[in-house]
């Protein structure tokens, strides 16, 4: 039963750090484009509604970076639900979203991360 | 015509998602029972299945449950409505707790650590949210 577990620890690790770098890196498209998506609100699509004129970019990219941004938050608490990460960086991955060019921190963070699962 | 269309697509995605999450959530809280020792036999097994089934049908049925919803809304000229409003803060909160499911899972896969104690409050969690939502659009007393 022993020599089993172990023997299934050893075959199961190799996938385990894959699916952990896996993860990461999906975390990490989806902080880009949640953070692409909010510079393109505030630098494109708001100073066009206003100085332009043009409120129909404001409306149609409100909702996508609505979307991302949904998206990201579902990502990150099934991520941290998943154990590994402390309040501090957690915290830290949560604020960088709502600040314009924070996500760049995150990604990093991020492949920091899913460099160091591939060395594990 | 195609508002009816998307009101049968939202409640088919919802009803895949919500009966996904009772999966999830239950297999969760059997596998915090302290019967299920890490080593249990078919105990991998039936993580993986459950796994599987959040990942192929639960999450991408959260997903378009979302856009068919907004779909839905924007459609019917619902947004603004204060039962939508209400609404929404629940469905929030539902998909919040899908992800600690989710990720509770990915770590009773992992490692032998037991599940967070919010876990064992996810099912009645689910039970209320769900009675709500329906209360609120069925109703909308706001």
């Amino acid at each position: 039963m022993m020599e089993r577990r172990t023997m299934e620890r050893r075959t199961m690790a190799p996938q385990q750090v894959m699916e952990d770098r896996g993860q990461m890196l999906r975390m990490r498209t989806a902080c880009l484009v949640e953070g692409g998506t909010l510079i393109l609100l505030l630098f494109v699509a708001v100073p066009l509604k206003h100085l332009a004129g043009f409120p129909d970019a404001v409306k149609a990219m409100g909702p996508v970076h609505g979307l991302a941004f949904l998206t990201y938050l579902w990502m990150l608490v099934r991520m941290v639900s998943a154990g590994g990460w402390s309040r501090g960086e957690t915290i830290k991955l949560f604020v960088a979203a709502m600040v314009p060019f924070g996500a760049f921190f995150s990604a990093r963070t991020l492949t920091r991360r899913a460099a160091s699962a591939a060395t594990l | 015509m195609i508002y009816l269309w998307l009101k049968a697509f939202h409640i088919v995605s919802v009803t895949v998602w919500i009966g996904g999450m009772f999966v999830a959530a239950i297999a969760v809280a059997a596998l915090s029972a302290s019967k299920s020792l890490p080593g249990a036999p078919g105990r991998g097994d039936l993580i993986g299945a459950v796994r599987r089934w959040d990942r192929w049908a639960t999450s991408p049925a959260m997903l378009l449950a979302w856009l068919f919803g907004l779909a839905v809304a924007t459609q019917g000229g619902w947004f603004g409505a204060r039962w939508l409003m209400m609404k929404l803060v629940f469905v929030v909160a539902l998909s919040g707790l899908h992800g600690m499911l989710s990720g509770t899972l990915r770590k009773l896969a992992r490692t032998d650590a037991p599940p967070s104690p919010a876990s064992g409050h996810a099912l009645p969690a689910i039970v209320g949210a769900t009675v709500v939502i329906v209360l609120l659009v069925v109703v909308k007393p706001l």
